[in-house]
């Protein structure tokens, strides 16, 4: 068949163009807050990901000689009580941040969806399953996350595990709500009508439909985390001490608070810029995602 | 299975949904028979237990909430109430194919249409992407889709209301069934493409000899496409028969009053007549004949007991107490006499 030949061409070529020309995308690219977002997390997912190029000293390597002293040339953003560069630390402590982050997102993505998709679509399990996570989201999350934290002795791999058990349950409703709204559509009928099973039409119907919120959840899931890993860190139940994340500068530049302010408000501002532009990202994804926002705004 | 067995029989097929308001009974007692190659029509209002009955056959209705028994349901020498959930899956898009009504709705807004189209035969049948990828082409081409090749990798916002039906069709062809069934699949067209979607169907069916139960609320529809009709009304079959019989000598006041609302292109034009009122609420149903609180020929038993069927000829029957009146006497409303 001659037109079968035609068909291929187009295909791969350009799928990146394609994209770019998709209509959401090209309204994203338009959204400010969502590009200032991007740019933020753009900013320092690459400083993460340079630490090791970017930072002139071993960000663990102490100085006795050169403790306390303010930004300069010498110490970009100045040094803390043992000596040790802060710029090196800021930085490697984005890598910690963005990694723990990104590790509650993929814990989320998995579970989350797994679960608000089985509650979605089996009735019988939704009342199991939605008892269960409102019973988790009736603690307040960070004490949650503490008690979890405590009880598994403080780590890095611990802070992920339990700020992941915090917002999974939040990421399954959002899915177990769009899984409600997908499967009442007449496509899921019909799928079933051709002879598909639940599963063939959870996976292959379903899902595909309930990206738009998911992905706008686990933008702000991102940010919480990398927020309540901080506040974990400060309270000594996240990264081990020795490590360089944002929390524990935070908690151990509070008592020289007026001599060298600059040890907490570096950091602070490090996951103050994150958080800020993981949250201008989530909402920009929010205005074009969301049908709802867009009714609202007409 | 001898050659004059119907491929499709139904036997007092009830439906019953239980919700917040209590049980309602949706389908009560339906029973028709479909042959091969033909085309049954099923007509009615909307709510009239149209679209419930063809779910309740291929076993579509929502188990939580809907419950359907029936004495048989007999398709291809096999019943159907005695099928498990795997087989049915395995005669759903195999040898009963189905069309829905919302085009627009019916396809999955994010996957290709030879995604869609491939479904039902990767489903159904052990063959390559390759092998099914042929097949849908050449499916879109047998439904009248120019270029069909192009159109496999197309989404389906690309297409119009009627290509969309078109690809519908396709996707319950695909696995060559022996029976369709169509649950309005025009109405939610503009009327130049129904006439050429019914003309699709009629094609494919004289051509493929599938049986087509077609679901509709137009007597113009049955009357172009039908060769047996059931009238349901409110859950219950007011009327069946072939469709000559029931369109010259209506045996039931709900079919002469569906008629009557239908206007014609030939003869004098009259004035069309509605019946009043509306569908009784499935949770507050008259007792005895349901078409009674809006049927001008009721009589006080009407109102009592439900009307058994009586029969008016070959395979044409009426749920009125007053049939063979109507027919023999060519009973019309008041004021419709010429």
């Amino acid at each position: 068949m001659t037109s079968l030949e035609l068909n291929e061409s187009p295909r791969d070529a350009s799928l990146l163009r394609r994209f770019l020309n998709g209509r959401r995308v090209r309204r994203l690219l338009r959204h400010r807050s969502f590009m200032i977002g991007l740019w933020l997390c753009v900013f320092v997912a690459a400083i993460a990901i340079l630490a090791p190029v970017i930072s002139p000293v071993d960000p663990n390597k102490m100085a006795i000689r050169s403790r306390f002293q303010p930004p300069s040339f010498d110490f970009l953003l100045g040094t803390d009580n043992l000596g040790r560069d802060l710029f090196s630390r800021v930085a490697w402590g984005a890598r910690l941040s963005l990694s723990i982050g990104l590790g509650v997102v993929l814990l989320n993505a998995v579970f989350g969806v797994i679960l608000g998709a089985l509650a979605g679509y089996f009735r019988r399990l939704d009342g199991i399953l939605m008892r269960l996570s409102d019973a988790l989201m009736a603690f307040p999350s960070v004490l949650l996350a503490i008690g979890i934290a405590a009880a598994m002795g403080a780590s890095a791999m611990t802070a992920v595990i339990s700020l992941a058990v915090v917002y999974i349950p939040r990421t399954a409703r959002i899915l177990r709500a769009s899984v409600l709204q997908v499967k009442e559509l007449e496509f899921v009928n019909a799928s079933r009508a051709a002879g598909a099973g639940d599963f063939h039409i959870l996976r292959r119907h379903i899902l595909p439909n309930c990206m738009a919120p998911l992905v706008v959840q686990l933008s702000f899931v991102f940010a919480y985390a990398i927020l309540s890993e901080a506040v974990l860190s400060f309270l000594g139940l996240g990264a081990a001490p020795t490590d360089a994340s944002w929390g524990i500068m935070i908690s151990e530049g509070r008592s020289y608070i007026r001599e060298a302010p600059w040890l907490t408000i570096i950091p602070g501002m490090a996951i103050a810029i994150t958080v800020l532009g993981l949250n201008l990202l989530g909402d920009g994804l929010r205005d074009v995602l969301d049908p709802r926002v867009k009714l609202e705004q007409s | 299975m001898t050659r004059t067995d119907p491929i499709l029989s139904i036997e007092g097929l009830s439906t019953s949904f239980t919700g917040d308001e209590g049980t309602v009974v949706a389908v009560d007692d339906v029973s028709f028979d479909v042959n091969e190659g033909e085309i049954v029509g099923l007509i009615g209002e909307s709510g009239s237990g149209k679209s419930v009955t063809a779910l309740g056959i291929i076993g579509l209705l929502p188990k939580d909430t809907a419950r359907v028994t029936a004495k048989r349901i007999m398709f291809d020498g096999r019943d159907l109430t005695q099928a498990s959930d795997r087989e049915l899956r395995r005669l759903r898009g195999g040898s009963i194919g189905m069309v829905f009504q919302e085009p627009m709705s019916s396809l999955n807004p994010v996957l290709k249409i030879g995604d869609q189209l491939m479904e039902p035969i990767r489903i159904h049948e052990r063959i390559s992407r390759r092998a099914a990828f042929d097949r849908g082409v050449e499916l879109l081409a047998k439904v009248g889709i120019p270029s069909p090749a192009q159109r496999m990798n197309d989404y389906p916002h690309q297409l119009s209301g009627g290509m969309r039906q078109r690809v519908m069709i396709a996707i319950a062809l695909s696995c060559s069934p022996k029976l369709l069934l169509a649950d309005e699949p025009t109405t939610a067209l503009d009327v130049t493409i129904q006439a050429q979607l019914l003309d699709l169907l009629l094609e494919i069916q004289a051509e493929t000899r599938m049986a087509i139960v077609l679901i509709t609320h137009s007597m113009g529809v049955i009357a172009e496409c039908a060769d047996k009709v059931v009238v349901m009304y409110s859950g219950r079959i007011a009327e069946q028969g072939p469709v000559t019989e029931i369109f010259d000598r209506p045996g039931h006041p709900y079919t002469r009053g569906l008629m009557q609302c239908t206007p014609e292109l030939t003869g004098n034009p009259r004035r069309l007549t509605t019946i009043p009122g509306s569908l009784p609420s499935l949770s507050a149903l008259p007792p005895g004949c349901r078409f009674a609180p809006r049927c001008d020929l009721a009589l006080d038993a009407c109102r009592t007991g439900r009307p058994p069927m009586i029969g008016l000829g070959e395979k044409h029957a009426s749920a009125c107490i007053r049939a063979t009146e109507l027919v023999t006497r060519s009973m019309l409303p008041e004021g419709a006499e010429a």
